[in-house]
């Protein structure tokens, strides 16, 4: 591609991708969802951080992300395992099925779910939100692990019984200093994908257990203020955090070479 | 997916019993048969349910009407609106995506890492977040209008939100950060060697971008533009907020008839339309890929 077109193309792409996020800035600041901001004011974050609605939001969204992401790690680092390395009955069904949340819409799986929990009347509140979850979850936990492991260089741990280490020892000071990168990333990804999980949590979700996306699509539907750009602006500071943790933690270069290894 | 079937498993450790091993999957089969796979088996019983309005939640009267109601023009033009819709979409951000994953490969630029970052940002930012963001840019009072009256390209407030145009555009931009990163992975399996050679034998800058570049990264192109239109086939979010009820595709007649006319049956079989349509894409596109290109 001739070099100015691909300059102008870069160009276009930066500008597309970060306008809705810039704006945001002044608008946050805006008595009305106007641009320009018509006004100077604080008034919007003040509703923003004291609204019992949106504080309930958080707290919900991130404790069942922190519970998710912990039952999610787990069972997709046992199930990688297994699946990667020993010959178990039934591997390629198990993990096409482990996997095929990714591939199956997530409607379709809310939906599911939905009649499912209205017949059996099974699992009540948090278990209900963590389970469905956990379904959606797991599959990027399993890629990151088998990506992790496949990279793995079992002469590692065989050099290592043969200097006379023992399983546990092996374990310990070979085995989980490789895969805890995957573990982390498993992690982090789990985290994410649950924390801004819209669709499943919109159908299977209880009341009084609105996460945080599932309040603000509601809030935006009915009211149009500065609010969502105040949301904006908090949510790109936060999710920097998060991902300056991400880099420190695995590295963001590392992060995207695992997240694509499936 | 494709990896364990390149492994091979060798020998288990000798002192473990055979199906040890099986019970590092008991965790996730544990919810995932009793759960997940029934619950995907009442839905597509669902579609076949007659629907009874107020009427009790089973009513099991087998019927191919939810089927049939996407020959209705009303349906039938629901689904060609989301293809149409999801088609453009996702090309838009594949053509725009790619020359900026191409040169993320490359670049030795001190501004690689900061156009690296704001992808990888705005693929974390919560996506609701990222939709209605947007709409502080599109509204009447919004950013774009008072940026093209500023200009004199127009006099009076363009309608960019509450129809397809916004609603593609959205969809662009929600889909953007996901082909960036999807090509930059591909593209870096892409062997540089092959454009110098090109190079070398006298080909010019665009002989070698149409002969070599584009040619090879071809499966990659596919793959970004297959992940892309799945995801515009299902998500409501962006009709939902940028179209305001005013532009029906597939998603939000899904959840609307779930959550406001409670129309499951209707709800379902769309659902399993969206489901089937999916996997015939990702089924036809890794047919393609396997037979045409080569690729195991």
């Amino acid at each position: 591609m001739p070099g100015w077109a691909a300059g102008f193309v870069r160009g276009v792409y930066i500008i597309f991708l970060l306008v809705p996020f810039v704006v945001a800035i002044p608008v946050s600041f805006s008595e009305l969802a106007v641009f320009p901001p018509n006004a100077f004011t604080l008034k919007w974050y003040g509703v923003f951080f004291s609204s019992r609605q949106f504080n309930q939001g958080w707290q919900i969204s991130l404790t069942l992300a922190l519970i998710v992401a912990c039952a999610s790690t787990f069972v997709g680092a046992l199930a990688a395992i297994a699946v990667m390395r020993y010959r178990i009955p039934g591997r390629r069904f198990i993990e096409s099925l482990i996997l095929s949340p990714l591939i199956v819409p997530e409607v379709a799986t809310g939906i599911g779910l939905i009649f499912y929990f209205a017949y059996t009347g099974l699992l009540e509140g948090w278990t209900r939100l963590v389970i469905a979850h956990v379904i959606v979850t797991t599959p990027y936990v399993v890629r990151v692990m088998t990506a992790t492991l496949y990279a793995f260089d079992r002469s590692l741990e065989e050099a290592a019984m043969n200097l006379g280490a023992t399983e546990i020892q092996v374990f310990r000071t070979v085995t989980l200093p490789i895969v805890r990168t995957g573990l982390v990333a498993g992690f982090i990804f789990a985290f994410m994908a649950s924390f801004e999980n819209l669709t499943i949590t919109a159908f299977v979700a209880q009341p009084g257990f609105g996460t945080l996306p599932v309040v603000l699509f509601g809030y935006v539907r009915d009211e149009f203020n500065p609010i969502v750009a105040v949301v904006t602006v908090v949510m790109i500071v936060g999710t920097s955090l998060v991902m300056l943790l991400a880099d420190r933690l695995v590295g963001i270069d590392r992060l995207l070479r695992l997240r694509q290894a499936g | 997916m494709v990896l364990a079937a390149q492994t091979n498993p060798d020998a288990t450790p000798r002192t473990w019993n055979r199906w040890l091993p099986s019970l590092l999957v008991l965790p996730a089969l544990l919810y995932l048969l009793p759960i997940y796979l029934l619950s995907l088996g009442i839905l597509f019983a669902f579609t076949f349910f007659v629907y009874v309005p107020g009427g009790p939640l089973l009513n099991p009267n087998f019927t191919l009407a939810n089927y049939l109601r996407l020959i209705d023009p009303l349906y039938g033009a629901i689904l060609l609106r989301t293809v149409i819709i999801g088609a453009i979409a996702s090309a838009v951000a594949v053509f725009i995506s790619y020359p900026v994953a191409y040169w993320l490969n490359r670049s030795t630029s001190r501004w690689r890492s900061l156009v690296l970052g704001c992808t990888v940002l705005s693929f974390f930012v919560v996506p609701v977040v990222r939709v209605f963001a947007w709409t502080v840019v599109l509204g009447t009072k919004g950013f774009l209008n008072h940026v093209l009256a500023l200009a004199g390209i127009i006099d009076r407030p363009l309608p960019l939100m509450y129809n397809n145009f916004g609603v593609t555009l959205v969809l662009a931009h929600y889909l953007l950060p996901l082909t960036t990163l999807t090509l930059t992975a591909a593209l870096q399996r892409l062997d540089g060697t092959l454009e110098l050679a090109s190079a070398n034998l006298g080909a010019t800058k665009t002989k070698t971008f149409f002969t070599v570049t584009l040619p090879l990264s071809v499966p990659g192109l596919v793959a970004a533009l297959t992940l892309a239109f799945a995801i515009s086939m299902s998500t409501f979010t962006t009709p939902i907020i940028i179209g305001g009820g005013r532009v029906q595709v597939l998603a939000n007649t899904i959840y609307d008839a779930m959550m406001i006319s409670h129309n499951f049956p209707l709800a379902s079989a769309f659902a399993v339309v969206a489901l089937i349509m999916t996997l015939g894409i990702i089924g036809m596109v890794g047919h393609f890929m396997t037979t045409r290109l080569k690729l195991a």
